[in-house]
């Protein structure tokens, strides 16, 4: 029987948050973006809750995590609303397109 | 030297108006400039002289208010002063504007404007119908002249005195060059004022000599300065002064006594160098006389730098060439410069420093030295000379040497008062010499006078008694001045060559002065019997008689053609011309000869006369009158004492003036009597050979002599070569030395000075490739490697969020690795 500890939620956490970076830095899609930020942010709420639970104790890991869940709401709102004018700016939400502050 | 009485400052009286005097012949001088060739060209020509005499008149009203305002003073009160404005301060030297009258200023200025004045008058006539058709600048320079005449006497210190001296000189040029189209007159005009420069730089440096020998900062001796001096602030007064006030205020002074203080140093003007000079107890003197320059006396270099510039202005071996040449302007002008002004200016400078040059027998003796040699030469140059104007212009050099014999004997007053009769009877003759110019149509030549007496009898009486007075005979001014001047040469005790007193020199002067006597008694009355005796020669031809003379007389043989041929061609031929380039730099006998070629050339209407001679217009016959007059009455101002046992009344007057006192020997009123039989005795010899030798024309013997002494007749005739020499010792030199400095400009120095330029283009052009190069190179590489980085750079700048998020991660990671690598 596999024993689940914190090096599993770590490890995990550790996926969550490369894999995020990996589709914000390779996704032509500004939503596809924004969504790898959520991953980025799960990752990070994975490992705050598991050091709570196995390191801490307490609450404020969790409350940290909520935050962050709240905050990430509050990104991603701010987020689309950008893709939004992205889009109507260079009709597309190709993130590439939008490099006119390139000089 | 010891002073019988000691001399306490000049007390002075202001006379406001004394600037009245030179500027009445300013303004006419500028109006005649200014506006004379209008009057002339409208038909106004008799403004033009109104304008000249009437400045000359008011000058002479002013002079003569001046006279008798100083004539009512005490007598050490006589000093007029008027100062108009300061001109400049520097430390504790003060030049004013100011005019000064003494009874020595007084004198040359009633000479100056009432000679000066006749001689405006005269011109009236004279200048008339000349062809120059330059009325009005001839009145014009007239004018300035007496300006400049008037400034050198009256100005209260040695600036003004200097503007004078210049002036003189300027106007001299202005009116010996008015023929200036003729090549010869311009050109003695020029030497006039060349050589007139030469003395000029002499009265220069005996100028600066004497400022500097004043200054005592840097004496040893320390003798010049009361008990109370303080060398150190003295000098550090210099710094302070900007007005005449202040500088005032700063001078050193010493007390003489009853409050009265005297300003000692370094000073210009004429009244406190006397003051300091003369009063013993400043010490001045006995500094002065301390002083050497190089192992010479101070006072002696001053003195002789001093006479240079006389020489200069007073026409002195060597200096004298210029007067002579000087004929070359109008008649009038050379009875100005002779008479009235220039040439006194000399004699007036040394009598007016009496008390320096008193203070160094040395230079006295030169001066009378020179003096003597000049009397003497000038006399026997006028022997032979046949041109009427040449014969008083070496009279003038001549009578000149008496005057300097005088100053420089000491006897200062008899110096000055032969100035005042010689200025009387020169101008007499030298205007009569014009009359009869005039009267024989522009002829200059005495051979071709003769018996002018029937035609012209005022000019011929007056031309007598001019000549009585220059010859030294009683009752007439001219004995009462020479024989005072030879008497004093002779009894004099103070004279000094090389520092060792020469009793033998005053006799010895004596004796010179008495043979140039007889001579200028000779050749005075030779001129007179050429021209008024016998009979008229001026219709005939004597081309024969000319052909005889050597050398010089070349132009006078062009000149002896007969009148008619004169008429037909009245412009110079070239062959006249030619000959005169060949026979010397300087134009002499040529440039009067020339002069009546010309005049008659232009005259041609005057043949109407019928070619007799004719007495001039009553202006000139009227002035010629006054002046003979004159030339008498002037001899009440020196009835020597011996006669009347009262001191002459000219000495009197110019006792204040004069302070200087010098030693003469004490001798009996006897020996006084024989000295001046044996002037009249010389006089007499010398009318007598005269009157034997050119009597009506008609001996032989002249002519027998000449033949028999050619060579020595043929040197003095052409003045010794004086102008030869000149122009071998002075002109050639001069010119050879200016070619060589020419081409040593043209080669050496324009060798050097391209060689710099080479060079120096060498090395700018290896600068510019330096700088185009190496410069620009790295200014430009700089500039290349920053727009090429610029260019490659911009390429990191996507404007891709992602790209900017690579290099995050990038970053993040190399933090990482770095971390590991550090541990």
């Amino acid at each position: 029987m596999l024993h689940v500890g914190l090096h599993h939620f770590l490890v995990l956490g550790a996926l969550l948050f490369s894999l995020g970076v990996l589709t914000v830095a390779t996704r032509r899609n500004a939503v596809g973006v924004l969504m790898g930020v959520e991953l980025i942010l799960n990752g990070a709420n994975v490992n705050f809750v598991a050091f709570n639970h196995w390191v801490t104790g307490g609450i404020s890991g969790q409350v940290f995590a909520l935050f962050v869940i709240v905050l990430a709401a509050a990104e991603a709102a701010v987020g689309l609303a950008i893709v939004l004018a992205l889009f109507q700016t260079f009709r597309s939400i190709d993130v590439r397109t939008a490099d006119t502050m390139r000089e | 030297m010891e002073h019988a009485h000691a001399l306490g400052p000049i007390l002075t009286a202001r006379a406001g108006y004394l600037w009245l005097i030179p500027l009445f012949p300013l303004v006419g001088a500028f109006i005649n400039f200014v506006f004379g060739w209008r009057f002339e060209r409208s038909g106004r020509k008799r403004l033009v002289h109104v304008v000249g005499v009437g400045a000359m008149a008011l000058a002479f009203a002013v002079a003569v208010c001046a006279f008798l305002q100083l004539r009512a003073l005490p007598d050490e009160h006589r000093f007029l002063q008027d100062t108009l404005w300061n001109m400049f301060t520097a430390g504790r030297v003060t030049v004013d504007l100011g005019f000064a009258l003494d009874p020595l200023s007084m004198m040359m200025v009633l000479i100056i404007t009432f000679i000066g004045m006749l001689i405006h008058v005269f011109s009236i006539g004279y200048m008339w119908d000349d062809e120059a058709k330059a009325y009005w600048r001839f009145f014009g320079w007239l004018n300035l002249f007496v300006f400049s005449m008037l400034l050198l006497v009256m100005g209260d210190n040695f600036v003004l005195m200097f503007f004078g001296w210049e002036g003189v000189g300027l106007c001299s040029y202005g009116l010996i060059s008015f023929y200036y189209t003729d090549r010869e007159k311009a050109a003695a005009g020029m030497k006039a004022f060349v050589v007139n420069r030469f003395g000029d730089f002499g009265f220069l440096a005996g100028l600066l000599l004497l400022f500097w020998g004043l200054g005592g900062a840097w004496a040893a001796s320390g003798k010049a300065h009361g008990p109370t001096y303080e060398p150190e602030a003295a000098l550090h007064a210099t710094a302070g002064a900007s007005t005449a006030a202040e500088s005032q205020a700063l001078a050193p002074t010493v007390e003489v006594g009853e409050g009265q203080v005297v300003k000692v140093g370094p000073t210009l003007n004429f009244r406190e160098l006397r003051d300091q000079v003369v009063i013993e107890k400043t010490g001045i003197a006995e500094h002065l006389k301390d002083q050497k320059v190089w192992g010479f006396a101070l006072l002696a270099l001053i003195g002789i730098c001093l006479f240079v510039g006389a020489m200069g202005k007073s026409a002195q071996l060597p200096l004298y060439v210029w007067l002579p040449d000087a004929m070359a302007g109008p008649t009038p002008v050379s009875a100005l410069i002779h008479a009235a002004t220039m040439v006194t200016a000399g004699v007036y400078m040394v009598a007016r420093l009496n008390f320096i040059f008193a203070l160094s027998p040395a230079a006295m003796a030169w001066v009378a030295f020179v003096g003597a040699l000049t009397a003497i030469f000038a006399a026997s140059i006028g022997f032979f000379q046949y041109d009427i104007k040449k014969v008083l212009a070496y009279s003038t050099v001549s009578q000149l040497g008496f005057m300097f014999i005088g100053v420089g004997v000491g006897a200062y007053w008899a110096g000055a008062y032969h100035l005042l009769t010689h200025a009387f009877f020169k101008a007499t003759l030298f205007l009569g010499s014009g009359s009869v110019i005039l009267g024989c149509h522009h002829e200059q030549d005495m051979r071709k006078m003769g018996g002018l007496k029937k035609y012209m009898p005022i000019t011929r009486w007056t031309y007598l008694i001019a000549c009585w007075a220059i010859a030294g005979f009683p009752w007439a001014s001219g004995f009462y001045s020479k024989d005072e001047i030879l008497w004093k040469a002779f009894t004099s005790e103070h004279l000094a060559l090389f520092g060792v007193p020469t009793p033998w020199l005053g006799p010895a002067i004596y004796l010179v002065g008495i043979i140039a006597a007889t001579g200028t008694s000779f050749y005075m009355f030779r001129s007179y019997f050429m021209t008024f005796t016998g009979e008229y020669r001026g219709g005939a031809g004597h081309a024969h008689e000319h052909g005889e003379d050597p050398h010089a007389s070349v132009a006078a043989a062009h000149h002896a053609d007969p009148h008619g041929h004169h008429d037909a061609h009245p412009q110079p031929d070239p062959a006249h011309g030619h000959v005169h380039a060949a026979h010397g730099a300087f134009p002499h006998v040529g440039a009067a000869a020339h002069d009546a070629h010309d005049a008659h050339g232009a005259h041609g209407g005057h043949g109407a006369h019928g070619g007799l001679p004719h007495e001039s217009p009553w202006t000139i016959t009227l002035v010629l009158s006054v002046l003979a007059a004159g030339a008498v009455l002037v001899s009440l101002l020196g009835i020597p004492a011996a006669w009347t046992g009262h001191e002459p009344l000219l000495e009197e007057w110019l006792k204040p003036a004069l302070t200087a006192e010098v030693a003469f020997a004490e001798k009996p009123h006897s020996w006084e009597f024989l000295f001046q039989a044996i002037g009249v005795g010389a006089g007499a010899v010398g009318f007598l050979f005269a009157w034997l030798l050119y009597k009506d024309g008609k001996s032989t013997v002249p002519a027998a002599l000449k033949q028999r002494f050619l060579a020595a007749w043929t040197v003095v005739y052409n003045k010794y070569y004086v102008d030869e020499l000149y122009d071998l010792v002075v002109i050639r030199p001069s010119l050879a030395w200016s070619r060589a400095l020419s081409w040593f400009d043209g080669h050496i120095l324009d060798w050097l000075v391209n060689a710099v330029g080479a060079v120096t283009r060498g090395f700018a052009r290896i600068d510019g490739l330096i700088d185009t190069y190496v410069v620009d190179g790295a200014v430009n590489a700089v500039a290349v490697l920053t727009a090429e980085g610029g260019k490659s750079l911009r390429r990191l700048q996507t404007g891709r969020v992602q790209t900017y998020l690579y290099g995050a991660l990038a970053g993040g990671l190399a933090v990482i690795l770095l971390n590991f690598l550090i541990h």
